[in-house]
């Protein structure tokens, strides 16, 4: 769910930042590579910690500035989960974790995708997109430097993947650890734990 | 106050430890720490001066997950702890090893105490043995014990300590010493057996620890004749 404070978050200081990436008006039945562009980023913001947010409605200026503009009714109706969601996740594997919410603010109307870092695998993209924009076998990335959306570039961001599956494969130890002592070992472990040694 | 540190003295002589717990972990069986209160206070048995667990309102003390209480008076040197799980910790000390710290009729000490380390009171351990039984009894009745429950009586300091009755007019026939340094005694019971039957787990808990001071034939009709009079209060 999005949420007032990722909206807070999103909004405050209005600059595109690893995590978050503006886009203007994009309709997403314009055209194919629209779609593909929408894929890429959503693939990218999953292999970061944390994931992140894919924001339409806002101009980049000629300054490199940001001015939320809103969308087009015909643009912001064009964005729907049913229709998204299975076209990135056909391009996905394993699928991208993500959810969609359309907001008014200030009397304007944006998109907002929320996407979440990856579960298990990071996720790579397995098929062209026909366009050039989306690549088989590529895992992309919000980049370090550029806070950009593009393939895997460095062995810091190879590192930063690698990271993010220890932890995980630590987090999913102890989880298995904690069922094995609440399974195996039973209840009195339980207990005596609760004891704390007394 | 009774805090952790009461255990140090506990166990700087002879102890008793007593473990109660459901064969079912729950952590939060008992929702809140209040209602933990209602049921040790129900719970308690009384059949002589005191009762067991020593509850006293102004030394129960809140923990995350438990209430704690207990004592350091004289020889009642108590620390209980019951958790949301129901789970029922108590460690007690041997009175029997405290008796220089009991004031006398006249407020002095009383003369020439047990040394400490050296004797058991059978009689003692009748009433204590009952009296976790009977606290056990109160406290699977009304809560959710009905997987059934563990005991684990511990006692501890036991080496060369000797039975004995505090009544001179009764006799043991010969000198009942343990050479173990503690005793234990540990068995699980449905929820259905123990409660038409507490009374003699009860006996058999005291045969069990009497046996360890070699008291082979302990005379069960005795203790079950003297468990009665303790129980009816006719003591």
């Amino acid at each position: 769910m999005i949420t007032d404070e990722d909206i807070k978050y999103i909004f405050n200081n209005l600059e595109e930042k690893r995590d978050i990436e503006f886009k203007e008006n994009l309709n997403w039945t314009t055209n194919d590579a629209v779609k593909a562009k929408i894929a890429k980023s959503l693939m990218a913001f999953s292999n970061i910690r944390n994931g992140g947010y894919l924001v339409i409605g806002v101009r980049q200026n000629p300054d490199n500035s940001f001015t939320p503009v809103g969308m087009t009714t015909d643009a912001f109706d064009s964005h729907r989960i049913d229709d998204v969601m299975p076209y990135v996740n056909s391009k996905a594997e394993p699928p991208v974790n993500f959810e969609m919410e359309k907001i008014e603010k200030d009397g304007m109307k944006f998109v907002i995708y929320k996407v979440y870092e990856f579960d298990e695998l990071p996720v790579f993209c397995k098929n062209d997109d026909g366009n050039s924009i989306l690549h088989k076998g590529v895992i992309y990335v919000r980049t370090m430097r550029m806070y950009e959306t593009a393939p895997i570039q460095n062995q810091s961001e190879m590192r930063e993947i690698r990271k993010m599956l220890v932890d995980k494969n630590i987090e999913e130890l102890k989880r298995l650890l904690q069922q094995y002592e609440e399974r195996e070992l039973g209840d009195d472990h339980q207990f005596d734990k609760e004891l704390g040694g007394l | 106050m009774v805090d952790e540190d009461v255990i140090d003295k506990i166990k700087s002589r002879g102890y008793w430890r007593v473990n109660i717990r459901p064969l079912k972990y729950e952590k939060n069986a008992v929702v809140s720490l209040s209602d933990l209160r209602d049921i040790i206070h129900n719970c308690k048995v009384r059949y002589r001066g005191w009762p067991y667990p020593l509850v006293k309102d102004e030394e129960i003390n809140s923990g995350e997950n438990f209430i704690l209480g207990g004592v350091n008076w004289q020889d009642h040197i108590e620390y209980w702890k019951i958790y949301q799980s129901l789970q029922f910790l108590h460690y007690f000390a041997m009175r029997e090893d405290w008796e220089d710290r009991v004031d006398n009729f006249f407020g002095g000490k009383i003369k020439n105490p047990r040394k400490p380390g050296s004797g058991l009171s059978i009689i003692g351990t009748l009433y204590s043995v009952t009296e976790i039984f009977e606290f056990t009894l109160r406290l699977i009745q009304n809560h959710p014990y009905e997987f059934g429950m563990k005991i684990n009586i511990g006692l501890y300091g036991t080496m060369n300590r000797k039975l004995f009755f505090y009544d001179k007019s009764r006799m043991l026939d010969g000198d009942y010493t343990a050479k173990i340094p503690e005793i234990i005694y540990e068995k699980e019971f449905s929820l259905e057996e123990f409660m038409s039957n507490s009374q003699q787990f009860a006996l058999d808990c005291c045969v069990h620890i009497f046996e360890r001071f070699n008291w082979t034939n302990v005379p069960r009709n005795l203790l079950e004749s003297e468990q009665k009079k303790f129980l009816g209060k006719t003591w």
